[in-house]
């Protein structure tokens, strides 16, 4: 596996081995995120595939002071919004508010019952505002820091952090069914 | 986590609301997992919030199986498209280019290319990002030759206007779906494209 930084580097000059390096180091990211946005596996392969499509496109504008990881992903989540806006942005029916399992409840259900929990819980995170949802994502899903979830999105630390914690109180909210 | 906060019962602190996630991957300091971990344990309002993130991280990942990894990437062709100004890119590549170019001769005329070029970060695919390679030869296009005047009449009704909320990247995916949805790729034969050009 080429070394990131030579990779780009190659990958700018057109070098294929390059590209499958950084094809295998990210696509599952780029998937990851594509997934928990638009829930649909389908939808997801084909952010995948017009993602690196539009990054082979667009990397001689990649100067280098952004991670490669923070750049894929501004070009992953605009490829996953326009998949939404394609899909004539298909609003889910109002969801019923859920409560956490009691922590300390175990048995055989509880797995069941958590996994469809978490399956709710992204269903309301994709409802939410575009920056809200995605910064939640970033940050609670791939554990980006504010800065790179900054240079992702093309905003600011300050206002990644406001969305944060806006989304995270209106998922609060729903769990607490308030 | 403030200084003042380190001298104070954990319950008492400030909530390290914006560390939860990193405590939950375990990329937090030593010292500040102990504290987190210790403010938690006497905060029911961030247990309750780690349960919540715990919720969302401890669910199977989303992966791409191997032959989707596969078929995905052959479906990408590096080799076809890597290159700029190598020849043998697709139709579809090809036609954004094309769709491009027709915007840059658009944007000139109205005097809007400017804003595109201001408008990308450089961070992110755009269309200035594309034309961006190919800037010389967007400049040698005569605007008053047939083949420009042909791109003119055809997208016109698409063309972009001052405060149609200009220079952002969202916009130009837009514009450049929205030509592509109607692209007609007899209007743009005439555009010689920089790797047929090398052919």
């Amino acid at each position: 596996m080429l070394d990131e930084r030579r990779a780009v580097e190659q990958a700018r000059k057109g070098n294929e081995s390059a590209w499958r390096s950084l094809y295998e180091t990210y696509a599952d990211f780029v998937f990851r995120l594509a997934m928990r946005k638009l829930g649909d596996r389908d939808a997801a392969l084909d952010v995948v595939q017009e993602t690196f499509i539009r990054a082979s496109t667009a990397i001689g504008g990649f100067r280098g002071d952004a991670t490669f990881k923070s750049w894929i992903a501004r070009i992953a989540i605009n490829e996953a919004t326009n998949q939404i806006r394609r899909q004539a942005r298909r609003r889910e029916a109002p969801l019923e508010a859920i409560e956490l399992a009691p922590s300390g409840e175990d048995g055989p259900d509880k797995e069941i019952v958590r996994k469809d929990m978490a399956e709710r819980a992204f269903a309301f995170i994709r409802q939410l505002p575009d920056q809200q949802r995605d910064v939640l994502l970033l940050r609670t899903t791939e554990g980006l820091s504010y800065a790179e979830i900054a240079v992702a999105l093309g905003s600011t630390e300050g206002s990644v952090r406001v969305s944060y914690h806006h989304g995270l109180r209106k998922l609060k909210e729903y769990f607490q069914g308030s | 986590m403030s200084t003042k906060d380190r001298n104070m019962r954990p319950e008492e602190q400030e909530h390290p609301s914006d560390l939860l996630p990193d405590l939950l991957r375990g990329t937090l300091s030593p010292e500040q997992e102990r504290m987190v971990s210790s403010h938690v344990d006497a905060c029911s309002v961030c247990a309750e919030e780690l349960d919540m993130l715990l919720l969302l991280t401890e669910q199977p990942v989303p992966a791409l199986t191997a032959e989707e990894r596969s078929r995905v990437y052959d479906r990408i062709d590096f080799g076809g498209l890597a290159a700029p100004g190598s020849a043998g890119r697709s139709g579809w590549q090809s036609a954004v280019w094309k769709a491009a170019a027709a915007i840059a001769i658009l944007a000139t005329g109205v005097g809007v290319w400017q804003v595109y070029l201001a408008g990308s970060s450089g961070t992110g695919w755009s269309a200035a990002a594309v034309l961006e390679a190919w800037e010389e030869d967007v400049r040698e296009i005569d605007p008053s030759s047939e083949d420009a005047q042909a791109l003119l009449a055809f997208f016109a009704p698409q063309a972009p206007q001052p405060g149609d909320g200009l220079g952002t990247d969202e916009t130009l995916d837009r514009v450049v779906d929205d030509v592509l949805d109607g692209l007609d790729p007899g209007v743009l034969d005439g555009i010689a494209l920089p790797w047929e050009e090398e052919q």
